[in-house]
C-alpha cells in the first residue's frame, strides 16, 4: 500500500543527520565541468544509481561519474534539485507518477518557474537521461502549468516556437485544421 | 649559481613548479613580473580555482574563492582566468531593480530569452558568457551558451508527460502551435483526450461540446455564424464551419476517426437539413447503408486500418457517429 503522506503536502525533506557522514563523489558533465554531490542525492537518479551500485558491487573506489549527456550548467541544477530531495522516499516519486494532480512544493515550485524555459526545458531532458522522477513530474507539471489558459500564440512565444510562416512545413494544410 | 636562466625563461618547469602551488601562491607569483603574469593568464594551471562567489549586502561584500581540488577560500578576486567556468553573486532583492536591468543591457550583447543574458567570448566562436537570475538572490555565470531548446524537440515521453497535465483545451490549442507538435497530439493521444463530441448545428449558431469522460470535464462553445450579432457571453466568431456541409462532415469524420480515445460523436441539426442534400453526402462520405427500421438507415464504413471495425451513422433528427465492432455491426 502506498504511503498516506503521499495524498496531500509533501513532507520537506528533512537536514541529515550528522551520524550519517556524507559520500562525496565528483561527477562530470559533457562540457568537462567537475561537480561535487553527495551519493545520497545521486541515488535519485535510476542511471547514476545502477553506476554506483556497479562499483560498489565490484569494490572498486568511485572518484568521478561522467555525465556525457548532460551540460555543466544544467547538471549543476539536477545536482542541486537532488541535494534538496535526497533525504525522500523513492516511492513517492513513482506514486505520482501517473497521478494528474500533482502537488509541486513550494521550493521546487520557486526552483522551476523563475528558470527560463529553455533551461527548464533542458532540465527536464536531464532528468528523462538520469531517469529522476521526482523532477521529471514536478518539470512536466511546471511546464504544463505555464501553457494553460494560454492561447496559440503566447504558446508559441512561450515555447520558442517560430510563427506559422517561418516553420518549415511540407503539408499544406492549415492551422485551423 | 651555475647558470643565468631565469624561471620565467622555461615554460616547461614553470608548469610544473605551478601545478603543486594553491590558488595565493599562484596569484602571488603572478605579480612577480610581466611573463610570470602572461604565463599563468595563458596556461592556466590545475590549482586555479573555478568558483567565484560572492554576497552583496547593504553593509558589506563577501567574496569567496573556490577550489575544486583543494577546497580552499581564498577572499581575493581573480579575473581573466580560463579555469573559472561559474560565478554566482548573491545579492539582497532590492538590487533586482530596472537600474540592474540597465546595467545589464550595458554589459551584456543581448537577451537569448526571458531573463537570460549573453556576452560572446572574445577569441571564441560558440563560446558565451551567460548569465541567468536564477533566484531572487543568486545570478549565474558559465561559459557555454545554454541551449534553445523548445518543447517540440523534447522526448516523446517528456511530452506525453506534460500533455498528461493539460486539460483538453490547452491541448487542442496546443496542437495548434507546429507541425511538431500537431502530428504528436494526433499520433500519441494524450490520457485527457475527449470522448466524446456534441455538435448541435441550429440556423444562427453552431454549439460544439466537447466532453473527457475520463476527468468529467465538458467544454462548452459557441460558435455564432459569421453574419449573426451575438450578443451572448461566450460566442466568438465561427471559423471552419457556418453550417452542415459536405466539408463539415468530412472534417467531423476525420476527427473521429483520428482520436483513439473518441468513440463517440453527435450531431444535432434543424429538422430542414433532413433533406436529398444530406442523403447525396452521406453516399459520397460512407461505404453502403443498411436499413435499420421503417423510417431511416444506418451508414457504415469500414475504418481504415482495421478490417472488423465500422463507423456508424444514424441519422433521424440527431446524426450520430459511433465506433464499433463487426459483432456490434452484425
Amino acid at each position: 500500500m502506498a504511503p498516506k503522506k503521499n495524498s496531500a503536502k509533501r513532507p520537506q525533506p528533512s537536514t541529515p543527520k550528522p551520524s550519517a557522514p556524507a559520500r562525496i563523489v565528483k561527477v562530470q558533465s559533457s562540457d568537462g565541468h567537475i561537480l561535487q554531490a553527495d551519493v545520497r542525492a545521486l541515488l535519485l537518479s535510476s542511471t547514476l544509481a545502477a553506476t554506483i551500485k556497479g562499483y560498489d558491487d565490484e569494490n572498486k573506489p568511485l572518484e568521478k561519474l561522467e555525465v556525457n549527456n548532460v551540460v555543466g550548467f544544467t547538471l549543476k541544477l539536477v545536482l542541486e534539485w537532488c541535494e534538496k530531495h535526497k533525504e525522500d522516499d523513492p516511492a513517492i516519486a513513482q506514486a505520482e507518477k501517473d497521478k494528474k494532480n500533482i502537488f509541486i512544493p513550494s521550493w521546487d515550485r520557486h526552483f522551476l518557474t523563475k528558470l527560463p524555459m529553455g533551461n527548464l526545458f533542458d532540465l527536464i531532458t536531464a532528468a528523462y537521461h538520469l531517469d529522476i522522477t521526482g523532477l521529471i513530474n514536478y518539470g512536466c507539471k511546471t511546464v504544463a502549468n505555464s501553457a494553460k489558459g494560454k492561447s496559440t500564440e503566447e504558446m508559441r512565444e512561450l515555447f520558442g516556437i517560430p510563427e506559422p510562416w517561418e516553420q518549415p512545413s511540407t503539408s499544406t494544410a492549415t492551422w485551423d485544421d | 649559481m651555475s647558470s643565468e636562466k631565469l624561471l620565467n625563461e622555461m615554460p616547461v618547469v614553470l608548469s610544473a613548479v605551478m601545478d603543486p602551488l594553491d590558488f595565493r601562491s599562484i596569484m602571488m607569483m603572478r605579480k612577480v613580473c610581466h611573463d610570470f603574469r602572461v604565463f599563468i593568464d595563458k596556461v592556466a594551471p590545475s590549482s586555479s580555482k573555478t568558483k567565484i562567489l560572492l554576497t552583496v549586502r547593504p553593509y558589506d561584500v563577501e567574496l569567496i574563492l573556490e577550489d575544486s581540488e583543494t577546497e580552499v577560500r581564498y577572499d581575493k578576486i581573480l579575473l581573466n582566468h580560463q579555469s573559472l567556468k561559474s560565478f554566482t553573486l548573491q545579492y539582497e532583492s532590492r538590487y533586482e531593480s530596472e537600474e540592474l536591468k540597465c546595467w545589464f543591457e550595458i554589459l551584456f550583447d543581448g537577451i537569448i530569452r526571458e531573463r537570460t543574458w549573453y556576452k560572446r567570448i572574445p577569441g571564441t566562436e560558440d563560446n558565451f558568457l551567460v548569465m541567468i537570475p536564477h533566484y531572487a538572490s543568486e545570478f549565474i555565470m558559465q561559459s557555454k551558451m545554454s541551449s534553445e531548446k523548445s518543447l517540440n524537440e523534447m522526448p516523446g515521453v517528456v511530452l506525453s508527460a506534460v500533455m498528461d497535465h493539460l486539460d483538453f483545451r490547452s491541448i487542442l490549442r496546443m496542437r495548434k502551435v507546429c507541425h511538431d507538435l500537431r502530428n504528436f497530439i494526433d499520433e500519441v493521444v494524450p490520457s485527457s483526450y475527449m470522448t466524446r463530441i456534441i455538435v448541435t448545428v441550429r440556423p444562427y449558431d453552431v454549439e460544439l461540446i466537447l466532453e473527457d469522460s475520463k476527468t468529467g470535464a465538458r467544454y462548452t462553445t459557441i460558435y455564432a455564424h459569421r453574419n449573426a450579432q451575438s450578443g451572448r457571453s461566450g460566442c466568438r466568431s465561427i471559423r471552419g464551419f457556418t453550417a452542415i456541409s459536405l466539408e463539415f462532415l468530412r472534417h467531423l469524420i476525420e476527427v473521429l476517426l483520428n482520436n483513439q480515445s473518441l468513440k463517440f460523436f453527435s450531431l444535432e441539426y434543424e429538422t430542414y437539413y433532413e433533406s436529398e442534400e444530406l442523403k447525396s453526402w452521406f453516399e459520397i462520405l460512407f461505404d453502403g447503408n443498411r436499413p435499420h427500421n421503417s423510417h431511416h438507415q444506418i451508414w457504415y464504413s469500414i475504418i481504415p486500418g482495421s478490417e472488423r471495425n465500422f463507423l456508424e451513422m444514424e441519422a433521424v433528427h440527431t446524426i450520430t457517429m459511433v465506433k464499433c465492432s463487426q459483432t456490434h455491426f452484425g
